[in-house]
């Protein structure tokens, strides 16, 4: 058989073994034996059994299965047919495709590779001892890919060690920040009952000093209303006399009605100036009637007669077309006064400048032009627009008397300072808010995330920009310009279970055309830097990001410890 | 790959009228096929034409006494009484059995498009025997088989065993529009004039130009449709006409549209109808329990086919009438066949049985010739794998979750701006090394190559095809521009013998950085054309030879892969058998590559048609056939993606694509479960892979498809006619794919005698069953009587699988034996062709299992015998003993008794040996 002739193989002996010299016989059984075991620590143990396993493959006895399924002559073991449902009498040929055949590699790293790998004519132990049956010589690769990998182990211990150091740095500072934070907080809350309290004061002063305003306000608005009402009614009986004197005036018969007659007496009435009233002109005073009474003459007469008496007493010329302005103009109510001139800014409103405006230039440009500050809140422009409207009926000083302007003066002032206290609140409340969400992130155990929140980090390829704002957001923008896509918003940590601080998960991007909406998966690695190393987009809008950071090192125990 | 790939980020730089056009196309589909981008009969002026024929309407007369006579054919003069024009009539016969029938104008104004490329060359020819009646003209081709030619009116009839099995205008509804000049706009009031110019025909619509969509087809050359009406009529059981995303069993077109080919890029097709689709080969089989004929219509130009085969309804009134073997007129199949241009030219193959058939057709149209092992494995694409880290990542993939697959595909993003034969210099900028990398675990890559030329200066082939003017013409003589993935583009004129000398030179290694492990993927070869009619090309576009791409467009896909096999042949410097996938094809494309049923969807009712698309395809030669795993368009629910695995594994070709805008779908991503359910799917096609090689090395020899019908086996069994949703691989496996979300169990009919479960060796009678299903399974049997070589030990890849041990399932009939068949050879070279191959035979008979090598000597290989598995063995045996000249004689390990599993008898696949069951 042809195993003869391998004993003197150049694989056989380069397992390098101190084979105890004193039988030849074992040597010529070992050479039959050769492709079905290996010595190992001058044992003899089945092809692709670890030393450790050695001993479950006992030549003196039948072969139980690993599982246990079944007894088999050891003579089964590594004989190139798979017997056992497990694959563990094969752990040496390729017959089982559920085995694991494992190789020393001395030099580097031993390995269990699938039996499916054995004599494949692929070297994939770097010893090369999967391929024994002569179709690929395997060189023997371990004793550099173990130096580059101890290298590599190395390199990665100490990114780990530096890293680890940093991540410590990290911790603390995340602390820190949590601390601080914690301690604003209680700061903060301490801040809000004070805000609150003080806002409740202004509430009572407001309400106090409003009561009388509203009473004053009440009563001038009365007091203008009944003026209104008189100086309607005058001005109605001074027309009506008016006209009853003109009736009286035409009606020279004072038989109670105007006749044709009586109308062409009045050179006024010829309408077309030919020097005489017609009969037709002095019909259509009349209404195309004979004559008019009184009463007729009060409601539609009157309105007829009344610019050719007006153009008689020379008060008035005639427009081009007929003239309506004087009926306009009666009709009206009397033009009111002017609107006063803008208010003068209010003491207040300087205050509540200052206080407010803040950092937010746009706020103080905005209210400059309407005296008070805006807020994006909604609520707040209600409060806003009542104090207008308010304000400006007030500064109607020339309406007001002096007690009830001073009435006004002391309930803007009492408003605004409850709007401030109110302001104060709110100010307050979102700072509150926004601590305990920042509190509430998982910045990982021992807050060593936390100095990532807050910053972002860009990293550009030949296409994009792609930004990621750990715990925020992520984003990309067309490095050739183009507008700024979301990605997504901070979602939560997404690494499995037992070691979820592994990766980020970043959804509710951009939508896609025809696709879903964007999101990132975030793989933190460890590295001495936080930065983005790579992003890919391994499908249509989901998008997958390296980040380095060195939150994510762990401790090393003790560097190569299972190096051979 | 279609116009959604419209949306690619690289395009969306593109002109703004391209994308304003691109969104007018979006707009205008949502999830199903946008009917209105494609024509209906009516509003394709010939077709409407050539159906308003009516029965007995033809004036065609054969002037028999004119009529010559040689050793195989005959010719006679032909003239069209209504109008005087004469024709010719010439009936060949071929050897084995095939008849071949043309009829053309003998005084053609300008010649008429005759189909090149697509049939063998070297067709022999037969001798015939020619008795002359009154009547007719009787040409003999054996003691069963002849035709007759009848003069008053035209009419010819074929004859199998007796029976009349073919008649070609029988209903003289024969129908040849004659070459013509254009009438003279001023004469046309002149109702004389035109008269004699067109003899008594009324000038009838769409003649001289009609416009589509707001495409005007100038259609200089005027009418020039042909049409008959052939039928059979022992039987309405029609089946194939590929591509169509129907039945196999083809339907009644009555109140309905014809069948329609005509290779086109559909967007989003929809199952269960006759629209044309990428492929067009207008070819059926007609079968009966007594005959079955073949039929080939060998035109190339655009062509429907209307069927009278009884209404889907009355399906089982028509076997009924089989059953009860009365001649009733209503099992008559009745078709008729209108092109557009060309000529009538019909080759009938006269069977009698199935598999004759076939074999009938491979020797006119060649067979699909064995791929390398590697390509009827398992392969992984998708549009796109973004970079060389994404392919490694792919591939590394499969090896740490234990799943083979052997070769992975870059569809268009590869290369440079979509100019093929370049690389994307970021992605994909060591595209050597990346090849070998994955070459290295014994698995191969593929690379799209589509046939539009991005028109760019500066890229290499455009500035080749400008200056050899290898560019398809417009009507005015000026190099054709379309759209496609590039922007603007222009398409190579393969019809023209340089253009694909040019082509083939392309994909030398000098010329296409990579190595001889690349293969390739020809796409969008319809041609498609974005803003063309119909997605393709006008009609009235000039090609090599002046021929109108009207005449021609079924067949250039064909060409086009036909130059690719010649560059791949450059490329190994003939060593290595070429692998291509296609979509669009013509007849005998499968002489050179495999091919894919298309884009189509995540849909279960995809799935199910992916079964009929492939069979149909494969009796019209395309042994290769499969389906986009998964669905191209959507996204795959994990238990539809589950079950297109399991049934995918018993289809010819294996691919897993998506389309770009779906998840990813690399078969680990369903979930562990779902994981482990497909690893075991996958591993069951790897097992049976040497069952397979020999299946296809069968196809190349024989002619007949891995993938089967199952009256194919059982011809005379009725009750297989109508299945749609089970076959057999070879004539040993059965299978019966899950098809139905949610089921748990499946309707099975199974002929003959007597099956066994393939997996868990339950034995079934004949007959219909109701098989339970788990996840886990579909049902799969063999058949009692075969021997079905199979190899157990799953590698990474194919390739690596080389060298392995054979175990072998023996299952018996009911007289106790079986036979079974090996091929094996290198999986990859010519070798085989000049000897260097292996074929087996496996007897069971008498107790007594024997292994013959019917070519000793002639193929080297360890290749062992591992195992042998008996199903269907009554009693424990009380001994089992081997003989071979390698293992002399010797007792064998055994167990169980049903299945019977023989441990090791160790023989080698290279000598002859036997075992003895006693």
């Amino acid at each position: 058989m042809n195993q003869l002739q391998r004993l003197g193989s150049s694989s056989f002996l380069s397992i390098n073994i101190g084979l105890p010299a004193q039988s030849l016989s074992l040597v010529i059984i070992l050479s039959f034996l050769f492709n079905r075991f290996v010595i190992s620590d001058d044992r003899l143990t089945p092809r692709g059994v670890p030393l450790s396993r050695g001993a479950l493959y006992d030549p003196q006895k039948d072969f139980s299965c690993l599982d246990g399924s079944k007894l088999i002559p050891f003579s089964f073991v590594n004989d190139d047919y798979c017997d056992c449902e497990d694959g563990s009498d094969e752990p040496g040929t390729s017959a089982c495709s559920n085995g694991y055949f494992y190789c020393l590699n001395a030099g580097h790293i031993p390995l269990n590779i699938r039996t499916s790998r054995v004599n494949d004519g692929i070297c994939d132990c770097c010893d090369g001892s999967d391929e024994f049956d002569g179709t690929v010589t395997c060189s023997n690769t371990c004793l550099e890919m173990g130096r580059a990998a101890r290298e590599e182990n190395e390199r990665k211990a100490r990114l780990a060690r530096d890293g680890y150091q940093k991540r410590i740095e990290m911790s603390q500072q995340g602390k820190d920040s949590r601390r601080s934070k914690e301690e604003e907080r209680s700061k903060l809350e301490v801040d809000l009952q004070q805000a609150e309290s003080q806002k409740e004061d202004k509430q009572r002063v407001k309400e106090e000093v409003e009561a009388p305003e509203k009473e004053a306000l009440e009563k001038h608005r009365q007091l203008e209303e009944e003026k209104r009402r008189k100086e309607d009614e005058e001005e109605k009986s001074k027309s009506e006399a008016e006209a009853e004197n003109i009736f009286n005036l035409l009606d020279s018969n004072e038989d109670g009605l105007i006749t044709a007659d009586e109308i062409k007496t009045r050179q006024t009435f010829d309408r077309n100036k030919d020097g005489a009233v017609s009969d037709e002109e002095a019909l259509f005073f009349l209404n195309m009637e004979n004559e008019m009474s009184k009463d007729e003459f009060m409601k539609t007469g009157w309105i007829l007669f009344k610019p050719y008496f007006l153009i008689e007493s020379g008060m008035f010329q005639p427009p081009q077309p007929e003239g309506t302005d004087e009926e306009t103009a009666t009709t009206q109510e009397p033009p009111a006064p002017e609107p006063v001139t803008e208010p003068p800014p209010l003491d207040a409103d300087e205050n509540i400048n200052t206080d407010y405006e803040d950092d937010e230039l746009e706020d103080s440009e905005k209210s400059e032009s309407s005296n008070l500050p805006e807020d994006d809140e909604s609520e707040d422009d209600d409060t806003k627009l009542n104090l207008e409207s308010e304000d400006t009926d007030a500064t109607r000083v020339d309406l007001y008397d002096e007690p009830t302007r001073l009435l006004i003066e002391a309930a803007d002032k009492a408003r605004q300072e409850f709007h401030d206290a109110e302001r104060a609140v709110r100010d307050v409340k979102n700072k509150l808010q926004e601590l305990n969400d920042a509190l509430s992130l998982d910045l990982g155990d021992d807050d060593r995330f936390g100095p990532l929140f807050g910053q972002c980090f860009d990293l550009s390829d030949r296409e994009y920009t792609y930004t990621l704002c750990p715990f925020q957001k992520s984003n990309q923008r067309g490095v050739n310009g183009g507008g700024e896509v979301h990605l997504g918003k901070w979602n939560a940590w997404s690494g499995p279970e037992n070691d979820k601080y592994t990766s980020m998960l970043y959804d509710g991007g951009q939508a896609c055309w025809n696709g879903p909406a964007r999101s990132v998966k975030v793989n933190v690695q460890c590295g001495t830097e936080n930065k983005i190393l790579s992003v890919s987009e391994p499908s249509r809008c989901v998008y997958e990001m390296e980040f380095s950071t060195p939150a994510a090192c762990q401790r090393i125990e003790s560097a190569t410890h299972d190096e051979l | 790959m279609i116009m959604s790939r419209l949306w690619s980020s690289s395009l969306v730089t593109s002109k703004i009228i391209f994308l304003s056009y691109v969104f007018l196309i979006l707009i205008s589909h949502s999830d199903t096929v946008d009917r209105s981008k494609f024509k209906t009969c009516d509003q394709s002026g010939f077709c409407k034409r050539q159906r308003n024929v009516k029965e007995g309407s033809a004036t065609y007369e054969a002037d028999l006494s004119q009529g010559t006579v040689s050793t195989s054919s005959v010719s006679i003069p032909v003239i069209n009484k209504g109008n005087g024009i004469p024709f010719v009539l010439e009936v060949f016969l071929l050897e084995g059995l095939k008849f071949r029938v043309k009829l053309n104008e003998a005084k053609p104004l300008r010649p008429r498009y005759e189909v090149e490329h697509a049939l063998l060359s070297n067709m022999r020819e037969g001798k015939l025997e020619v008795k002359k009646a009154a009547d007719h003209w009787a040409l003999i081709a054996d003691t069963n088989n002849e035709a007759r030619v009848y003069s008053t009116p035209l009419r010819i009839e074929f004859y199998s065993g007796g029976e009349k099995v073919t008649v070609i205008n029988g209903r003289q509804m024969l129908k040849f529009e004659h070459l013509r000049k254009k009438p003279d706009v001023n004469d046309e009031p002149n109702d004389e004039n035109a008269a004699n110019e067109e003899g008594k025909e009324e000038p009838e619509p769409s003649m001289w130009e009609e416009s589509f969509g707001g495409h005007q087809d100038s259609k200089p050359r005027g009418p020039e449709s042909v049409g008959v009406d052939i039928d059979f009529p022992f039987t309405q059981h029609l089946y194939g006409l590929p591509e169509h995303a129907d039945s196999f069993l083809i339907k009644d077109t009555k109140g309905g549209d014809p069948y329609r080919l005509y290779n086109l890029d559909v967007f989003e097709y929809e199952v269960n109808n006759g629209m044309a689709l990428y492929a067009s080969v207008p070819y059926i089989m007609a079968h009966s329990p007594k005959n079955t004929v073949g039929l080939l219509w060998l035109n190339a130009a655009e062509t429907w086919v209307d069927f009278d085969v009884g209404g889907g309804s009355n399906l089982v009134d028509s076997i009924v009438n089989l059953v009860g073997g009365g001649a009733s007129d209503e099992k008559v199949g009745r078709t008729r066949w209108m092109s557009e241009s060309g000529i009538i030219d019909i080759f009938v193959f006269m069977g009698p049985k199935p598999t004759d058939v076939m074999r009938q057709f491979g020797e006119v149209a060649g067979t699909a010739p064995l791929p390398q092992m590697w390509a009827i494995a398992s392969q992984q694409c998708r549009w796109n794998y973004n970079d060389e880290e994404d392919v490694r990542q792919v591939d590394e993939g499969f090896d740490s979750h234990d799943m083979p697959y052997d070769s992975i595909w870059l569809d268009i993003e590869h290369t440079d701006g979509k100019k093929y034969f370049t690389w994307d210099s970021h992605k994909f900028g060591h595209p050597v090394e990346m090849i070998q990398n994955i070459t290295a675990k014994g698995r191969k890559m593929v690379t799209i190559i589509d046939p539009h030329i991005k028109r760019e200066s500066g890229y290499f082939v455009h500035e080749d095809a400008l200056r050899d003017d290898l560019y398809v013409k417009d009507k005015t003589g000026k190099v054709y521009e379309g759209w496609c993935w590039p922007g603007a583009a222009s398409y190579l004129d393969f019809f023209d013998p340089k253009v694909r000398e040019y082509w083939s030179s392309r994909f030398r290694l000098e010329n296409y950085p990579s190595t001889v492990d690349l293969y390739t993927w020809n796409d969008m070869n319809e041609p498609s054309v974005f803003n063309g009619p119909e997605v393709t090309m006008p009609k009235d576009l000039i090609h090599y030879g002046d021929w109108e791409h009207r005449d021609v467009h079924n067949l250039y896909g064909l060409l086009m892969v036909k130059a690719t096999y010649d560059g791949q042949m450059l490329r190994s410097e003939n060593q290595l058998r070429p692998f291509i996938l296609t979509r669009a094809a013509y007849v005998g494309s499968h002489r050179y590559t495999s091919i894919w049923t298309g884009d189509n969807t995540a849909e279960w009712s995809h799935l199910k048609i992916s079964i009929p698309m492939c069979l149909s395809l494969g009796i019209a030669g395309f042994a290769h056939c499969g389906a986009d795993i998964g669905g191209f368009f959507h996204n795959p629910e994990p238990e539809l993606i589950l079950r297109w695995y399991q049934a995918a594994m018993f289809q010819p070709f294996v691919r897993n694509h998506a389309h770009i805008e779906t998840k990813r779908r690399e078969p680990w991503l369903f979930g562990d479960h779902n994981t482990a359910l497909i690893r075991s799917a996958i591993r069951k096609r790897y097992a049976l892979l040497p069952y397979w090689y020999t299946l296809f090395h069968q196809a190349e020899m024989e002619g007949i498809p891995p993938m089967r019908p199952i009256w194919m086996l059982f011809p005379d069994d009725v009750k297989t006619y109508n299945i749609e949703g089970q076959h057999l691989i070879g004539n040993a496996l059965m299978v019966a794919p899950v098809l139905e979300k949610g089921a748990s169990k499946v309707s099975v009919y199974l002929p003959g005698v007597i099956w066994y479960d393939f997996y868990n060796y339950v034995a079934y009678q004949s007959g219909y069953h109701t098989i339970p299903v788990t996840e886990d399974s579909i049902p799969v049997f063999q058949r009692g009587g075969t021997i079905i070589p199979t190899k157990q030990r799953i590698r990474r890849a194919s390739t690596l699988m080389k060298r392995d041990p054979f175990t072998l399932f023996v299952a018996l009939d009911e007289n106790n034996e079986a036979r079974g068949r090996l091929y094996i050879d290198d999986g990859q070279s010519f070798g085989y062709r000049n000897g260097k191959f292996l074929e087996v035979e496996f007897t069971f008979k008498d107790n007594k299992l024997q292994s013959r090598v019917v070519n000793p000597g002639s193929y080297a290989t360890t290749e062992w015998v591992e195992r042998v598995v008996i199903l269907g063995w009554r009693n424990r045996p009380a001994s089992i003993t081997v003989s071979s000249k390698s293992v002399g004689t010797s007792k064998l390990e055994f167990e169980g008794t049903h299945p019977l599993v023989i441990r090791k008898p160790r023989t080698l696949i290279t000598e002859d040996w036997e075992i003895i069951l006693s």
